[in-house]
């Protein structure tokens, strides 16, 4: 594994980290299953797609450079190969779980599921 | 003769008791001249520097300003394409995207008292409109589907409460 495919790897699972403590303000985007949020000078979107013929969706996390370059995307099928050269895969996460999860909270975030639902309980109460 | 001598003899001894006492008198004074010479300069000094500095804040008054209209334009604009979009107008709202997007990257790149973090937050907002451009692009040049009005000027008002927040900050400082 390359030292760059090491840093990769770390880089999702931190971003998972952080998504999951409220750290990072994920936004909506005027794409539909886009998210984005600011990170140390860096703009990093997240995006769900569909290829054809599949029934399970696909990632990628884009991280921006502020002049506008994308400076890297890195898909859950990018991930999975890095991950397949870990020794010691149990201890691990799997990858396309990490995408799930930073993709199904942010879209939570961005969109404020959690005050809706708030907001229907109160008047359910 | 006698009278010229007995005065330049007058004179000789007038200097010669008065001499020492005149010379402290010429080291005083020579030195309280100093210190008014130095003193003269030293406030000349501040004085220049005073203006300088007061020259600086006034120009960095005015860039400031000039932030702070930019900021007003570019919500302007947004307002503007809010609009636009609403009517689905979307040629129109193309050309606004484009003067909007010059307007931030001047923002971004050289707006006064920007830190880095709100260059983070512009580039983001760049970034929300450069996707928000895409899909009206598509449909403007390849009879693409309408991209969903409310949805993107729901995007569009939250740059909006950004570009504001920022202003507000820089106008604070």
């Amino acid at each position: 594994m390359t030292v760059i495919e090491k840093k990769l790897l770390e880089l999702v699972k931190r971003i998972e980290n952080k998504t999951n403590s409220d750290a990072l303000n994920w936004e909506k985007t005027a794409e539909q299953n886009e998210f984005q949020t600011t990170l140390a000078n860096f703009v990093v979107r997240i995006r769900e797609y569909y290829e054809y013929g599949e029934d399970d969706p696909n990632y990628v996390i884009k991280i921006i450079s502020s002049d506008g370059t994308i400076l890297e995307s890195i898909s859950n099928a990018d991930l999975y190969r890095i991950y397949n050269q870990l020794k010691d895969k149990e201890s691990e996460q799997h990858p396309y779980s990490m995408f799930v999860s930073i993709f199904a909270k942010a879209k939570r975030q961005a969109l404020e599921v959690d005050k809706a639902i708030d907001n229907i309980l109160s008047e359910l109460a | 003769m006698e009278k010229l001598e007995q005065a330049v003899e007058t004179v000789k001894s007038f200097c010669a008791s008065w001499g020492d006492t005149a010379s402290v008198a010429g080291l005083f004074v020579s030195v309280i001249g100093f210190v008014l010479a130095i003193k003269g300069i030293t406030t000349a000094k501040r004085a220049a520097q005073q203006a300088e500095s007061a020259a600086r804040q006034a120009k960095d008054r005015v860039l400031s300003q000039g932030t702070l209209a930019h900021f007003s334009s570019a919500v302007a604009v947004m307002e503007e394409i809010i609009r636009l979009q609403r009517k689905k107008d979307w040629e129109n709202a193309l050309d606004r995207h484009s003067e909007l997007r010059r307007l931030l990257v001047e923002l971004k790149d050289g707006g006064v008292g920007i830190s880095p973090e709100q260059a983070t937050i512009i580039q983001g907002t760049i970034e929300q409109f450069k996707t928000i451009e895409g899909q009206i692009e598509k449909t403007v040049s390849a009879d693409k589907p309408e991209p969903n009005a409310a949805r993107i000027n729901g995007v569009v008002k939250d740059q909006i409460a950004k570009m504001q927040g920022i202003a507000i900050s820089l106008k604070n400082n």
